[in-house]
């Protein structure tokens, strides 16, 4: 059971910072898929402990994890509220163009 | 100002470096007061990753609750909102409730993983800010005064060409110095166990409070006349004295 959870906390693990790299909407499934693979990592190396079987697999799952957890997050992820900001003036850009049109129409 | 770096061709921002230096340089210094708290170095590292997890979704939750009138007002697409927005003390919460859904799991004292977590934060959150900095975001007030800084370009809603007072640093400089105390009082009493935790709460709640007032992005969110940090603010310092009153008479009783 630790064992099955640890591979599949491997193989996350090596998804999540694959798909970092690939950048888009791989991006922003990276992170998930990433924390996911951690948690069972995680878990996956509690269990094998407590049936006594050893943790190799699992702690390079763990460490994998966490890599690809703090990988996704920076190429991903932007500081602040930028975004609303772009959008918002965005928005503004918009209604100017659209009282305009209205104006020569 | 610089903004982004340039690794094996990929431009990576800054923030996003010293979000990862400071999550290395905490982690790093971490080991010390772990040691002397006696938690084994994978539990340490297991908790400390289920609080990142719980930052992570915390802080973007936060950013969701406090701007979901923006978002639904502009339209915003699901992938503009995944991708921008963090707010700290949401990434503050979501990760005590990592930590303390570790421990509770695996029945670990939870009082010792908080104290070892209240030293190191303050470290880590310093280099945030300076990564904030870099960034442009969480910028300050309009200032003409000694040290401000003027933004040239940016990659969100910093204005440009103004000069603006540099709390980003301020607060980096602040932290630091929260962690020097904290380290410093933790290595005189290290079993002293919640006063570090209580130590930041407070400290941090206060540091915050005073520091919102010199910031010049409303976008952050404002309700009423306070904005939504200094309100979690204030409900933290009465949160943390509460708990510490109600610890302490339940001390006194045994």
């Amino acid at each position: 059971m630790g064992k099955n959870k640890a591979i599949a906390g491997l193989v996350l693990g090596i998804v999540g910072i694959v798909f970092s790299f690939i950048g888009g909407w791989f991006s922003i499934l990276a992170l998930p898929i990433s924390i996911v693979g951690l948690v069972l990592a995680i878990t996956g190396r509690k269990s094998m402990i407590a049936e006594n079987q050893p943790t190799g697999l699992a702690t390079a799952a763990l460490v994998l994890g966490i890599v690809a957890v703090v990988l996704s997050a920076i190429f991903f992820f932007t500081c602040g509220i930028c975004v609303l900001w772009v959008a918002n003036e965005v928005n503004d850009a918009a209604k100017d163009l659209n009282d305009l049109a209205n104006m020569f129409s | 100002m610089p903004h982004e770096l340039s690794i094996f061709g990929k431009e990576i921002p800054l923030y996003g470096i010293f979000f990862f230096l400071g999550i290395i340089i905490a982690g790093t210094v971490s080991i010390i007061p772990m040691k002397k708290r006696k938690i084994p170095c994978m539990d340490w590292v297991s908790a400390a990753a289920f609080a990142m997890i719980g930052a992570i979704i915390g802080s973007k939750l936060l950013f969701i609750i406090v701007s979901f009138k923006q978002i639904i007002e502009l339209n915003l697409s699901i992938y503009a909102v995944i991708k921008g927005g963090f707010v700290f003390y949401g990434g503050l919460i979501g990760g005590i409730i990592g930590i303390l859904i570790y421990t509770k799991k695996y029945k670990l004292p939870t009082i010792d993983y908080f104290d070892v977590a209240a030293v190191v934060v303050p470290l880590g959150h310093a280099f945030g800010r300076v990564g904030c900095f870099f960034g442009g975001c969480c910028y300050g007030m309009p200032y003409s005064g000694k040290f401000a800084v003027v933004y040239t370009q940016t990659d969100g809603m910093t204005p440009l060409n103004q000069p603006l007072f540099p709390i980003q640093l301020l607060e980096a400089i602040l932290l630091l110095l929260t962690f020097f105390c904290l380290f410093i009082v933790f290595m005189k009493k290290p079993n002293k166990r919640g006063m570090p935790t209580f130590l930041y709460t407070i400290v941090y709640s206060l540091m915050r409070f005073s520091l919102e007032f010199l910031r010049g992005d409303k976008e952050r969110g404002i309700i009423g006349f306070l904005s939504t940090s200094q309100i979690i603010s204030i409900s933290i310092l009465i949160a943390s004295i509460t708990i510490f009153i109600f610890i302490k008479k339940k001390r006194q009783k045994l």
